[in-house]
């Protein structure tokens, strides 16, 4: 943006609400470390409560991190070790907040307008904050409606008031908290674009939290899954849904079926080999990562990759077969979505919508190996 | 999502692994910078709220008869061995619990048909309320003394009609009593009813009436225990309010030879030498006993919380349909606004139109005048007592609603150091007005400059008396601000005071302006504090009233209170407004 090198450095940063105990498994984030590039779309993904806003509010300056450090570009914002902050007001950020946090006394114009005049050390004649806030806002598509009050528009438009507000004196940094959550479903997928859309335009390295896969799948360039305050996995969309690390990270990106394993002996990163399944079955599975022997794993299966036949089809080589009973089907208009009662567990599928397997029908489910994934269970 | 939310509990945990970092956890900032201005409001509370009850209690323990500097407990042995302290403590409870009563029950009668069902003349119950909100309480004592007293129209009807000597009511007694404070509390009663009415939940009367029950079984079994805790809460606030109650006592009590509490301070502290070390005393055994019912009542409104079966907004109760009843409920309303609010005006109407005090007559018709009028009107005298009332209430409220608008925001938000500030602002209430006016007398003979009979001795005193009522309005305020509105400006580059300004003040400022307003009305009704502070240049009109009222200037009274309703009317009809379009400092009185 300011043809500096503006990467965002985090380092070792860890926030510690309430140790872990007896009682409670601990609050906030243990120590998270990335590095993002200019113009990064990164992504902090995880259920709720699992410290991803922590995090994001620890980037902003609205909480203090217990250790770490905290760089964009040359700024350092934050560093544990020798004392240093910057305060939130000073560290040139634009951030949209989950409520939009539009000021309701503001006009469109007064609330884009509110950064431009607050900053210290730079004075802007009244022609400047107009030209400003008049790119702002054809940026985000709500040129016209500078003179509007901010309580007469729709959620849509108070998102984009919110957006037209973050970027408007340039930041090196946008962060973005859940924006979309509070939007009903078809005005979030438009949005969703736009934000991307946006965000490439003006080329902004943008922190991005979220609980919804499909939105991280979707507009990230980086995901990091979080859970319970640990960093499980960071890497490409791609990368997180194919090779996901753990039976964790499977089931957040995705539904997928988890049947318990356990290694015998020690296995090699991409290797295939046949697991018994704790049902009594053996599987042939892929294991994208190494595990050691004896550990506790799951082989997560997609239902989308699961076929069901009727008992004593002939199996494709490669394949393996579980034989289970039709427990439910539903019909979803674009499929089928069968669940099916294994001897211990469920497994679900999802059939073309034409599948004629009745409730009660005795069934072959088979998958294909190298659709099966053997993972960590880091439950054990 | 929940993890924002983890931040509540940050300070339970994490002491142990980092106690060096937990200082500067939040956002606002960290060292001299956030501290000062919290310190220094601080001080500022501290130096208002602690001197008042550090002296009573340092002159309590003062004898006086007997000079020197040792501390004694003789005021207080004397006071426990005189059995005027038990016949006074006795008519206080039983004069405080029976208007409670009366005025609980005429108040939520009304209010739950106003708010809850489809009787006429709802319009009316309002305008009782906003026009008794701004009637000096001196003038309706005044009012009722004529209507009931020995001459006045209800006696006298009552042995015409008899044909007996004797009177129905003697004013002057306990019950009658009772009925003037009872009828004064009326209005408020109804207003936090109200509140509490309109804010429970149709939808579990509906599922009460869809499972079988009728009207009166639905409120019985369903409204009624709702409202429970709420109206307990109400009717312990009312209680203590009651116990303070200054007029009334002093009016009604002291002539008819009843003593209570109140009047007996205000009878020490007017003696000639005054009696500083007994009025100090009992003042601190006044203390004692609000700060009692003030826990209690702290309890019972935190479990009405729970009880608050609607949080969000653009909610609306539906109104029960009343059917043939209909009429009845208007009926109540009707009496209500005869009893509260028509009979005493037209009484005090009446004397301020009638050179000289008569009962009602047609005859007495061809005399009236307009002389009270113009007299009030002309004489500079009550300019005068008209300029400093204005001048002491706009100061009072002013001052508390800018130091509580700052503390408020302050505790909410948590700033650093701001742990004590909450405590200091609402300790004031522990203090009846006639105390904190032997209070103040106090300090004011110990401060070196002229402090005594002058103006600001009073402006101080009522703004320690009304900051806990600023507090009241201004801590929902904030809390109704969403912090995310702070946080945005914030990151958008504002410091702390750019914050206040720029966001948090302005929309604050609906329940700024309704408390300016209320604390505006109280002062300047104010009788109890103001009675002991004024000297003869510093009186307010509520004194003024006083005085010209036991000078047999009672025409002079009437049109002077007449002049003053009409003014303050329009100002409580703006509060109201205020109030009932900024939700959420609706019932915070």
């Amino acid at each position: 943006m300011h043809g500096k090198d503006m990467t965002l450095e985090v380092r070792n940063l860890g926030k510690l609400y309430w140790p872990k105990n007896g009682k409670t498994p601990g609050g906030g984030i243990q120590p998270i470390s990335f590095s993002l590039k200019p113009g990064t779309f990164f992504t902090l993904l995880g259920p709720s409560g699992c410290g991803k806003t922590t995090t994001l509010r620890c980037i902003a300056g609205l909480e203090q991190p217990d250790e770490g450090s905290l760089r964009l570009g040359e700024t350092v914002f934050f560093d544990a070790d020798t004392d240093a902050l910057v305060p939130l007001n000073r560290r040139n950020i634009g951030m949209v907040f989950q409520s939009y946090a539009i000021w309701p006394h503001m006009t469109v114009f007064e609330n884009v307008a509110f950064p431009l005049r607050v900053e210290k050390g730079v004075k802007r004649d009244k022609a400047q904050i107009a030209r400003m806030v008049d790119v702002a806002l054809t940026t985000v598509g709500l040129a016209g409606y500078a003179s509007r009050s901010a309580t007469q528009l729709s959620g849509g438009q108070q998102q984009r008031v919110a957006l037209a507000r973050a970027i408007v004196r340039q930041p090196g940094l946008l962060l973005l908290d859940e924006p979309l959550s509070n939007l009903d479903a078809r005005l979030r997928d438009e949005m969703r674009n736009e934000l991307k859309r946006l965000q490439k335009q003006i080329g902004i390295t943008t922190v991005y939290v979220t609980h919804d896969q499909h939105e991280a799948l979707e507009m990230s360039d980086v995901i990091a899954v979080i859970n319970a305050g640990v960093l499980e996995q960071m890497g490409s969309p791609r990368e997180i849904y194919d090779r996901p690390r753990n039976a964790f990270v499977a089931s957040f990106m995705g539904g997928t079926n988890l049947l318990p394993a356990r290694t015998e002996a020690a296995v090699a990163e991409d290797a295939r080999q046949t697991v018994r399944l704790e049902a009594g079955q053996d599987v042939s599975v892929v294991f994208p990562y190494a595990v050691p022997a004896g550990r506790k794993i799951a082989v997560s299966v997609r239902p989308e990759a699961v076929q069901l036949a009727p008992v004593g089809t002939p199996l494709p080589a490669g394949w393996n077969e579980l034989i289970g009973k039709v427990g439910t089907s539903g019909f979803l208009g674009n499929m089928m979505r069968y669940s099916i009662d294994l001897p211990t567990g469920r497994i679900e599928a999802h059939q073309p919508p034409d599948a004629g397997f009745a409730e009660g029908d005795a069934v072959s489910v088979r998958f294909a190996a190298d659709k099966a994934l053997g993972l960590i269970d880091q439950a054990a | 999502m929940s993890a924002t939310q983890l931040a509540a509990p940050a300070e339970t945990g994490a002491e142990a692994r980092r106690p060096a970092r937990r200082k500067a956890a939040n956002w606002r900032g960290r060292g001299w910078r956030v501290r000062l201005p919290v310190f220094a409001v601080t001080t500022i509370l501290a130096l208002l709220v602690l001197p008042p009850l550090v002296i009573l209690v340092r002159t309590s323990l003062t004898d006086y008869s007997a000079p020197g500097d040792d501390l004694t407990l003789y005021n207080f042995t004397s006071l426990f061995a005189d059995p005027l302290l038990y016949v006074s403590a006795f008519n206080s409870v039983l004069f405080a619990a029976l208007s409670t009563l009366l005025s609980l029950i005429i108040g939520a009668v009304v209010a739950w048909i106003v708010e809850r069902s489809n009787a006429p003349f709802k319009r009316l119950a309002v305008l009782t309320t906003v026009i008794s909100l701004g009637t000096p309480a001196i003038l309706y004592v005044y009012a009722w003394v004529f209507l009931l007293g020995r001459a006045g129209p209800v006696n006298a009807t009552w042995r015409w009609l008899t044909g007996t000597r004797d009177n129905l009511v003697d004013i002057y007694s306990i019950p009658g009593m009772v009925l003037v404070e009872g009828f004064l509390w009326v209005p408020l009663v109804f207003l936090l009813c109200s509140a509490t009415f309109k804010r429970q939940n149709a939808d579990l009367e509906e599922a009460a009436r869809m499972s079988g029950a009728n009207v009166f079984d639905t409120v019985l079994r369903v409204s009624l225990p709702m409202a429970k805790p709420a109206l307990l809460g109400l009717a312990l606030f009312i209680f203590i309010r009651n116990i303070e109650a200054f007029d009334v006592p002093v009016l009604l009590g002291t002539p008819g030879g009843i003593k209570l509490l109140t009047s007996d301070v205000y009878l020490a502290m007017t003696r000639v030498p005054p009696d500083l070390g007994h009025s100090s005393a009992f003042a601190v055994i006044m203390i004692l006993l609000v700060s009692v019912l003030l826990y209690f009542y702290g309890r019972v409104s935190r479990s009405a919380d729970r009880y608050a079966s609607v949080t969000g907004k653009g909610f609306r109760p539906r109104p029960f349909d009343l059917g043939r009843y209909r009429w009845v409920g208007g009926a109540i309303i009707l009496l209500n606004f005869l009893l509260v609010l028509a009979a005493p005006l037209s009484a005090i109407l009446w004397n301020s139109v009638t050179p000289f005090v008569r009962p009602f007559s047609i005859a007495a018709l061809s005399n009236l005048s307009v002389g009270n009028y113009t007299q009030v009107l002309t004489d500079p005298y009550y300019l005068d007592m008209a300029l400093n009332t204005v001048i002491v209430a706009t100061a009072a409220a002013t001052v508390a609603v800018a130091l509580t608008a700052v503390v408020a925001w302050f505790s909410v938000r948590n700033f650093p150091g701001s742990q004590a500030l909450e405590h200091l602002v609402s300790l004031p209430i522990v203090l009846p007005g006639i105390v904190l006016g032997v209070a103040m007398i106090q300090i004011a003979l110990r401060t070196p400059f002229g402090l005594y009979g002058t103006l600001w001795l009073i402006v101080i005193a009522f703004v320690i008396r009304y900051m806990p009522y600023g507090m009241r309005y201004a801590q929902p305020g904030v809390m109704q601000i969403h912090r995310e509105l702070e946080e945005a400006a914030g990151i958008a580059g504002a410091g702390q005071a750019g914050i206040f300004r720029r966001v948090v003040f302005p929309l604050l400022s609906p329940a700024l302006l309704a408390a300016w307003l209320f604390i505006f009305l109280l002062a300047s009704k104010e009788l109890s504090i103001a009675i002991l502070l004024a000297g003869s240049n510093s009186k307010t009109i509520a004194v003024a009233m006083f005085d010209q009222w036991t000078n047999g200037q009672a025409g002079e009274v009437a049109a002077l209170g007449m002049i003053w309703t009409v003014l303050m009317s329009c100002l409580a009809a703006l509060m109201i407004w205020l109030t009932g379009k900024d939700k959420k400092s609706e019932g915070t009185l």
